[in-house]
């Protein structure tokens, strides 16, 4: 890893964010929705449901911390853009590193101000932002997998909108009304955004254990990704 | 930095291109072992610029000259090299530059990369005189930075256009280009048109028509146009049955219609450019030894 290579890319990914339009509507997403979720339960003097303001940071995490950076390798890698400094798999660490570091920060930035439109950031305790980080990587990291394997932008927005859906607004499925033991309900209570509920409720040491599990995996498939598209440098 | 030639041509050589730092090599190889030299290239640790520059299109030239700067760690300034480059609008987008402008980026990146060993695969094909002028410029910086310099053309005039020496790759080795066979031939005079050879046709061109003929492989070919022609001669023949209608050799390889001469171009100390006049503004090679030459004759045309 190189210390300049890194402050580099994230120099570059700045001006990016600036001037792609995705981007700068995937940034601005969670704030909106925030706004619309939030104006309802204020208007008649309700908080906002624990379901919706998980779906909010659900969202959060699968659009910032996995979409943008799945969206910017899939157009490099259609368009051959990684091969203009990236020869070795040192550099593309090194530009993985810089990009994951800008995405980290933007999502951090998304979800307070997110939490702050919808007039939650009172939910923010230290084991809600520990679990918050911990999922913000396995997110990141989903975005890197599908990112360095995507060879299409269009085959990118697939793989976006089914982690969005699936794994970024999982506790819409609780509007479904299914029985505990329904299973999709069994299986809905291992994702990422799940864990983060029960972290909120207290739920002990177990999500923490799940999510470490979730982390692990998931860098594990970047190793792969990483070492799979460095041979095509 | 050494490259293996059976890398780049498919067959059992045990001859390697030796390249070292500081030092230009300009070489013709087929368009078909572009591709593998530039593999080969690479994966000797070098650093390949094809005639295509890879850029972002959203990112203007300053942010992608500031952020290879960055990238490569350079002690080179933007500023300078903005000026140095002519760079005419830095603000756009990429993707509404022209193609002028884009190129302009990769002599900027040569000169950024923290790679030795610089290739630059047919840098003049769809250029303009101006660039190449500023490919002589980076070439002259990167020498001093103690890089190497390799130049890929598929074309020989393109080749020529680095330096006066050139390589050719045949099969097996590397092989400088050698002088055009001087044996002897009867030359007419008083003819209008001479015979060449297109597949099991002779043909009758009008000698006026010839834009300039050229020497590949032990044959002479006529180029009319858009038409390349073989004609049954050597160089010299040629020259010696055309110099009394107004051709030059003005190359080893090289014979050209003087009639047909638009302007000629210095891109550097040693190498010089006749450009025809033709829809390509076809650049022949121009020794250093007929730079006074060529022109004394063109005046007395």
């Amino acid at each position: 890893m190189n210390l300049f290579k890194i402050r580099a890319t994230i120099y570059r990914d700045i001006r990016e964010y600036f001037t792609n339009y995705a981007v700068i509507t995937i940034l601005l997403m969670p704030p909106i929705m925030a706004l619309m979720y939030s104006t309802p339960a204020r208007n008649i003097e309700v908080n906002l449901p624990e379901e919706m303001l998980f779906i909010l940071l659900g969202t959060v995490l699968a659009s910032v911390a996995t979409n943008i950076p799945l969206m910017l390798y899939a157009e490099e890698n259609e368009h051959g853009l990684l091969r203009m400094v990236t020869h070795t798999v040192p550099d593309l660490i090194s530009s993985i590193s810089g990009r994951s570091i800008l995405v980290l920060l933007m999502t951090a930035v998304n979800t307070i101000v997110s939490l702050l439109i919808a007039g939650q950031l009172a939910v923010l305790n230290w084991p809600l932002i520990v679990g918050l980080s911990i999922a913000a990587l396995i997110f990141l990291n989903l975005g890197l997998i599908a990112g360095l394997l995507a060879k299409l932008q269009s085959t990118s927005t697939v793989y976006g909108v089914v982690i969005l859906f699936l794994l970024g607004m999982t506790p819409i499925i609780e509007t479904f009304f299914l029985d505990q033991g329904h299973p999709l309900m069994q299986l809905a209570k291992w994702t990422p955004v799940y864990q983060l509920m029960a972290i909120h409720n207290n739920a002990g040491i177990m999500p923490y254990v799940i999510m470490l599990i979730w982390l692990a995996l998931s860098v594990f498939a970047v190793y792969l990704s990483v070492l799979k598209r460095g041979k095509t440098l | 930095m050494d490259i293996e030639i059976q890398n780049i041509t498919g067959q059992p050589s045990d001859n390697k291109i030796n390249i070292t730092s500081a030092e230009c090599l300009s070489v013709q190889m087929p368009y078909e072992r572009l591709e593998a030299f530039s593999a080969a290239f690479e994966s000797a640790g070098g650093h390949v610029f094809t005639g295509a520059p890879i850029y972002y299109k959203r990112l203007n030239l300053k942010v992608h000259i500031e952020y290879l700067r960055k990238w490569y760690n350079s002690p080179l300034k933007t500023g300078d090299l903005i000026q140095q480059f002519k760079l005419e609008d830095v603000i756009s987008r990429m993707s509404k530059l022209n193609e002028k402008e884009t190129q302009k980026l990769n002599y900027i990146h040569a000169l950024l990369s923290d790679s030795q060993h610089i290739a630059f695969i047919d840098p003049f094909l769809n250029t303009v005189n101006d660039n190449i002028h500023l490919f002589h410029k980076m070439k002259a910086q990167l020498l001093n930075q103690g890089k190497s310099l390799f130049v890929a053309a598929s074309r020989l005039e393109d080749a020529l256009i680095v330096q006066p020496g050139v390589m050719r790759l045949n099969g097996q080795s590397l092989e400088l280009v050698e002088t055009a066979d001087n044996a002897d031939d009867d030359s007419s005079l008083n003819i209008s048109k001479i015979k060449v050879k297109a597949h099991d046709k002779t043909i009758f061109v009008t000698i006026e028509d010839i834009e300039y003929l050229e020497s590949m492989d032990g044959k002479v070919y006529i180029n009319l146009g858009s038409q390349k022609l073989v004609m049954e001669t050597t160089l010299q023949g040629a020259v010696d049955q055309l110099a009394p209608h107004g051709f030059y050799r003005c190359h080893r390889s090289y014979i050209v219609n003087l009639h047909k001469v638009k302007e000629i171009i210095t891109w550097s100390k040693n190498t010089y450019s006749v450009i025809v006049d033709n829809p390509e503004k076809s650049r022949i090679p121009l020794s250093r030894a007929k730079f006074n030459e060529i022109q004394d004759k063109l005046l007395k045309l």
